[in-house]
């Protein structure tokens, strides 16, 4: 309600940071700022000429960390890198250190003073969140060629003896060093992702993993994500097996992660006397055990996300809050409407499990290092009998049949997963039965939609369409999350303005939205004519396009080439058009029937002219897929032809 | 309009006052008002009737009683009837900085079955957004408990600006949701050497007023007040929205006309010296003027001079951000002329001192600005006078000039300054209109040659010229990125109307140019561009529209459509045919007039020899500076655009001719 105000006056202060000159550069950045730039290509807006991290870990647990970092900026949107930030708990941790400098590429350096620290909550939408950073903003003086560095030092007390650090964002880095200083006799272990194992070099107990001229990372549409692309390094540490001096968190593989979590989560699952209540109001007329968890998904995706983090370096941001005082606001996070939904299925003696997952990238955590540090969300398992079938069920080893749910999700139904889950690796938190297992991934089938159309043209071109579509799956979601998060007035405009993109000047008589969440599906019926929609030339030829309206879901590979791999999710749509033709025209002209048959999709189109109607269809199947960039042309040729093939007209001519 | 005299009370009987007020409210910490069970069983909304939410009051107090604080105390009820009122009624921030406080908050939720569900004192946080330099923006936030379609929420807080007035307060009536009753308690500050308050309502309903009521309030309330919307080109948001604006003032009685005389009179004694002409400025004005033989020519050298001569220190970039922080504007237009920079006054200030000295009068002008609201010089006040520019005259007509704005060329200023009431501040202030540029002032002048192949592919050369407010809408856009970025720009822009288009040898030139017209040249090649079928080519010759969606889709609107300046379109487009094709039924898209506001003017021709066709796009409007359209015209004027796109998607059809066909 009041975020524009949040945001005016965090622009008002912002803009007036203040800034004190000063010429007290550190040798170090004096050193990388006289490194020559590389060459990359013109589009790249900066370089990372150091990027380094040195951990001390003390025997007490108290870790110091000092950042070093310096930057050139290549070209002026480049400017934007140039920020200092660090992060910290306010409620275990402080940044003691912050310093920046400006070397600019002719005139004087500059020396940040201590009145340009900025102290920022990490997440202003949050109601309360102990995460917070420093930063000093350098982007209003750093122009083209300058060299921008800092130095933060910060402390902390964490449970967690894991660290993860990523050599690289989408800049290239020159040097990228990450340094751990451990007491004597602790030992560490790493592991590499997106990059081949790199050994530490290691003098007595300091370890150092080290990586140079990392190239950069573009940014591509369907591309993975960075996390997926940037080299990253998991680290686990320990100390002598014979001493337990701390409270440190050490996990040697996933069931100790799957302990330790059910020992924050299964506390706050006990359903209270309301709460039971409610469930089994909920499920009173439901006749199946799928009909329940049902009802109770819908329940729990209705409750507000509510975001109240305190604790966080203490595990908090890891434990829910309890299920009963969850049920009792009637607002959460995402691991609070897991464990609600939990409880409420445990009070109809349903049996179900948190799951801590990574949500926005699929191939984010990885099998090879367990820890809880991996994930950023949190959905549930249900474990279910054999007569409920669902596309999101997997069979657990130990724990048996399980549907899947991501009650945070409110567009997407039970049964189903939203896209950016499916196909991760998600721990089931159950202690010693748990275990990291992989997310389904629903078929083209289960995500595609049918479009009918019935449309009549008259000789001056004029249309006249009924259309009726229904979606399931994603396309469910996409169609259900528009009609759900727009109001009715900007529900309408929308599916004016798809329908106007395709025939100019339409007017729309109908539109019939009709969300069946229950089963997953999503219908849509829209009414329109369209004066003049076919062209009509000397009175003679009339010119259409039998594709009316767009697919509302295209992919634009509109690049010549293409670095990284291509990300395709699955998809289907199926589409029969019949449009009657003005008496006083026959069919002169029909485009070509297309069939475009490749690994990861098939599209096809077909016209026949079948009493006075013709008869379009067209319809695509695209399977989920990762392609890898030498394939890039062959992908994006298939597309190029279905946008081509659907610009086809068709030529009437007078009789 | 005024609030009624003010009573200054002794300061104990104000003192008590004040007590019986915070008493009461403090009495009420635990008291809400009465449900109405109708308001608790209603299932739809009474104002809008697809609104998620409706406030069934929003009552507002603002007492400027004392003299050093200015409190707001709110109370809102809202009915939620939707899942997405819900989601937008869940959650307060109530940010504050500095010496502001948040007090006294209190909230519940009163379901539909009459459940309530309070507020807990620990469910209310206090965030520390920022910290900076000794300054800290804080937020109290809070989640409201248990809300559902069907129940009612409402909070109620207080919040104290310590050393603030309420001058220059906005009073918004129109909020992000319907409000069936909408109040404002104001106490004006009625101490010593007080001022009177009064009060100035934008879109109001008329004869609304401050009715006097108790302890020194005055209300002013407003039932069944719709929710605002935004839109895209619309007017600007004060223009449309309804407020009211408080202010103090001590010229509650003078008529507009002596008001604006005093007070330009008093700028202009202010503000003199920063237009003397000493001896230098002679100088230089005669040097500048030399041969010119016309008052025109005079003013544009002198004009050209202060513009590209003189740096705006804000685009020096030899200064540094932190020096530019520490720039201290000039005296005199003499030392603006000595040191060769200034702040933009200085540049203005020095155009009117050589104008002057060249033998014209020149003078300061004042005025609105278009981007925020349309100046009613009714309104008695110099609140939203926040443009300055140069009157000249010339040849008795005054001249609207500003050399300090960089990109502005000569007889124009920027779009927000133009068509607006402007205050000419000299010994007798006059207000004298500024003038929209016209249409030809401003155009975008595209011309392209291609040739079309077989296969549909179109390939050729395009230069887009831009000029007058277009062309300082790009360069304001362009001129702070990168080439590279830039040409980024440019090909977004393009692949979003034709995604195949593939952009070599992109010139982009004049950026950053205070005068040239801001230009693209490119070679571009767009698979696909025309449609092929067995035996025919399907040819859209306007190239510059094609993939451009209608400019409106939406049937209804609820704000008016304001374009900010008049402007014209000039396209060209001639595109060598492929070998063996001919037209097949051609016939061209159809000109027609929007009276005096446009006019839209197509032709199709082909070359004797038969290989070349030619496309002419001429394009007007808000000719007769019509840039604001009522919402009772929207009908009509998206048909107007309707028809635009639909002549401007006009096919041709090229035939292949039996001979090539058979080859």
């Amino acid at each position: 309600m009041f975020s524009r105000s949040i945001r005016l006056l965090f622009i008002i202060l912002v803009a007036a940071v203040p800034v004190l000159a000063g010429d007290d550069v550190p040798a170090w950045l004096q050193q990388v700022a006289g490194v020559p730039n590389p060459t990359y290509q013109k589009d790249v807006p900066g370089v990372v000429l150091l990027k380094d991290q040195h951990v001390t870990v003390s025997s007490d647990g108290r870790v110091t960390t000092i950042t070093t970092y310096a930057l050139r900026v290549l070209l002026r949107e480049g400017r934007e890198y140039a920020v200092a930030r660090e992060a910290y708990e306010s409620d275990a941790g402080k940044v003691k250190e912050m310093h920046a400098w400006l070397i600019r590429p002719s005139g004087p350096a500059k020396r940040y003073s201590k009145d340009a620290v900025l102290d920022l909550i990490e997440d202003p939408n949050d109601i309360y969140n102990e995460s917070r950073f420093k930063m000093i903003d350098g982007s209003k003086d750093a122009d083209t060629g300058a060299t921008f560095g800092y130095q933060t030092t910060t402390e902390e007390r964490s449970i967690f003896s894991q660290d993860i650090w990523s050599f690289q964002s989408r800049l290239p880095a020159l040097v990228s060093r990450y340094t751990l200083t451990l007491p004597q006799g602790w030992h560490a272990s790493s592991v590499t992702f997106n990059h081949p194992n790199i050994e530490p070099s290691v003098s007595g107990s300091t370890y150092t993993w080290e990586l140079r001229d990392l190239p950069p990372i573009a940014p591509e549409p369907s591309s993975p994500r960075v996390s997926s692309l940037a080299p990253r390094l998991a680290v686990s540490y320990f100390p002598p097996g014979d001493t337990k001096p701390l409270p440190l968190q050490t996990f040697a593989n996933w069931i100790e992660v799957s302990h330790w979590l059910t020992g924050l989560h299964d506390p706050q699952a006990v359903p209270d006397e309301a709460l039971t209540v409610k469930a089994r109001q909920l499920t009173v007329d439901a006749k199946t055990e799928l009909e329940k968890i049902r009802a109770i998904g819908r329940y729990v995706q209705s409750v507000r996300y509510i975001s109240i983090d305190i604790g966080v370096s203490r595990g908090g941001g890891m434990r829910p809050h309890s299920a009963a005082q969850v049920f009792a606001k009637s607002y959460g996070d995402c691991k609070d409407k897991a464990n609600l939904m939990r409880s409420m299925l445990k009070a109809i003696n349903i049996t179900a499990y948190p799951v801590a997952i990574f949500s926005g990238d699929p191939t984010y955590v990885r099998e090879e290092w367990a820890s809880p540090n991996q994930f950023n969300h949190c959905i549930i398992a249900i474990r279910v009998n054999d007569e409920s079938q669902a596309a999101t069920v997997i069979n657990h080893p130990k724990l048996g049949r399980l549907l899947i749910f991501d009650p945070t999700d409110d567009d997407t139904p039970t049964g189903d997963l939203p896209e950016h889950e499916q196909g991760s690796f998600a721990l089931i938190i159950a202690g010693d039965d748990g275990s990291l297992v992989r997310m389904p991934v629903t078929p083209p089938e289960a995500n595609g939609f049918t479009r009918q159309i019935e449309a009549s043209l008259t000789e001056d071109g004029s249309l006249t369409a009924s259309i009726q579509e229904d979606a399931v799956g994603k396309s469910a979601v996409s169609s259900r999350s528009e009609f759900r998060h727009a109001s009715p007035a900007e529900y309408l405009n929308l599916i004016e303005g798809w329908i106007t993109s395709g025939a100019t000047a339409a007017k729309v008589s109908k539109v019939e939205p009709r969300d069946n969440s229950n089963d997953g599906r999503f219908d849509l019926k829209v009414e329109f004519t369209a004066p003049s929609y076919g062209q009509l030339m000397q009175n003679r030829l009339l010119v259409f396009k039998p594709a009316l309206v767009s697919r509302r879901e295209i992919l634009f590979l509109t690049e010549a080439k293409r670095a990284h791999p291509i990300v395709l999710h699955s998809r289907a749509f199926s589409e029969i058009a019949h449009v009657k033709l003005p008496a006083g025209f026959e069919v002169d002209e029909l485009p070509d029937a297309v069939k475009l048959e490749t690994a990861f999709g098939l599209y096809k189109t077909s016209y026949e002219v079948k009493n006075g109607a013709l008869i379009f269809t067209r319809s695509l199947a695209q399977r989920a897929m990762t392609i890898p960039a030498d394939q890039y042309d062959e992908v994006r040729k298939f597309y190029e032809r279905i946008r081509a093939a659907e610009q086809a007209p068709v030529v009437l001519v007078k009789k | 309009m005024m609030f009624p005299p003010s009573f200054s009370l002794p300061r104990a009987v104000l003192l008590c006052l004040t007590i019986a007020l915070f008493s009461s409210i403090a009495l009420a910490g635990d008291d809400w008002k009465p449900i109405d069970p109708a308001d608790l069983a209603s299932k739809t909304p009474v104002v809008e009737k697809d609104a998620d939410a409706e406030a069934l009051f929003w009552e507002v107090r603002v007492d400027d009683g004392e003299a050093d604080e200015l409190i707001f105390t709110n109370y809102v009820r809202v009915k939620v009837f939707t899942e997405r009122g819900k989601e937008s009624q869940s959650k307060i921030d109530l940010p504050y900085r500095g010496s502001y406080r948040i007090k006294d908050i209190a909230a519940r939720t009163v379901k539909a079955d009459g459940t309530i569900v309070e507020l807990k004192k620990d469910d209310v946080f206090e965030r520390t957004l920022l910290k900076m330099n000794g300054v800290k923006v804080k937020a109290k936030s809070f989640a409201m408990p248990a809300v559902e379609p069907g129940a009612i929420v409402e909070y109620r807080w207080r919040e104290i600006r310590g050393g603030r007035s309420a001058n220059y307060v906005q009073l918004q009536f129109q909020r992000d949701i319907p409000v069936r009753n909408l109040t404002y308690l104001v106490r004006p500050y009625s101490g010593p050497y007080a001022n009177g308050m009064s009060y100035r309502p934008f879109h109001m309903p008329n004869g609304l007023k401050f009715e006097k009521v108790k302890d020194g309030f005055y209300r002013a309330q407003l039932s069944n007040v719709a929710a605002f919307h935004e839109e895209p080109r619309m007017p600007p948001e004060d223009e449309v929205r309804s407020w009211i604006l408080l202010y103090y003032t001590r010229d509650q009685k003078i008529a507009p006309d002596k008001y604006w005389s005093d007070l330009g009179k008093g700028i202009y004694e202010n503000s003199k010296d920063e237009m003397k002409v000493n001896d230098d400025v002679r100088k230089k004005a005669a040097e500048i003027v030399g041969d010119a033989s016309t008052a025109d020519e005079k003013l544009k050298r002198i004009y050209e001079f202060c513009h590209v001569q003189i740096k705006n220190y804000v685009r020096d970039e030899s200064l540094t951000p932190d020096e530019k922080a520490k720039f201290k504007a000039n005296k005199s237009p003499a030392d603006t002329l000595k040191r060769g920079i200034g702040t933009g006054g200085n540049i203005d200030s020095l155009f009117a001192a050589l104008s002057t000295a060249a033998g014209f009068e020149a003078h300061l002008a004042i005025s609105g600005n278009r981007q925020n609201i349309f100046l009613d010089r009714d309104f008695t006040n110099p609140y939203f006078l926040d443009s300055s520019f140069i009157a000249v005259k010339v040849n008795d007509k005054w001249q609207f000039l500003s050399p300090a704005e960089y990109y502005t060329p000569y007889g124009m200023l920027r779009w927000l300054e133009e068509g607006q009431n402007a205050l000419i501040i000299s010994k007798e202030p006059e207000w004298v209109m500024t003038p929209m540029s016209s249409a030809d002032r401003s155009v975008q002048k595209s011309v392209g040659k291609f040739r079309l192949l077989e296969d549909g592919t179109l390939e050729g050369e395009v230069r887009i010229e831009y000029t007058g407010q277009l062309a300082m809408d790009k360069k304001y856009y362009n001129d702070d990125d990168s080439p590279q970025q830039r040409e980024d720009t440019l090909r977004a822009m393009i692949k979003e109307r034709m995604s195949t288009a593939e952009l070599t040898n992109v010139k982009i030139e004049n950026v950053t140019d205070p005068a040239k017209p801001f230009t693209y040249d490119y070679h571009i090649r767009v698979s696909g561009y025309a449609q092929r079928t067995g035996k025919r080519l399907f040819l859209q010759p306007a190239f510059f529209e094609h993939g451009v969606a209608p400019l409106f889709s939406g049937s209804d609107r609820r704000q008016a459509v304001y374009f900010h300046y008049p402007w014209r379109e000039e396209e060209e487009v001639t595109i060598a045919l492929p070998e063996g094709y001919a037209l097949d039924s051609p016939d061209a898209p159809a000109p027609f007039s929007i009276g005096a506001t446009g006019q839209y003017k197509p032709s199709i021709g082909i070359t004797k020899d038969g290989k070349d066709l030619i496309f002419k796009r001429s394009f007007f409007f808000c000719g007769g500076d019509a840039i604001i359209f009522p919402l009772n015209s929207y009908g009509q004027l998206k048909l107007v655009f309707d028809r635009i796109n639909k002549e401007d998607n006009h096919t041709i059809t090229l035939k292949q001719n039996t001979a090539s066909a058979s080859n």
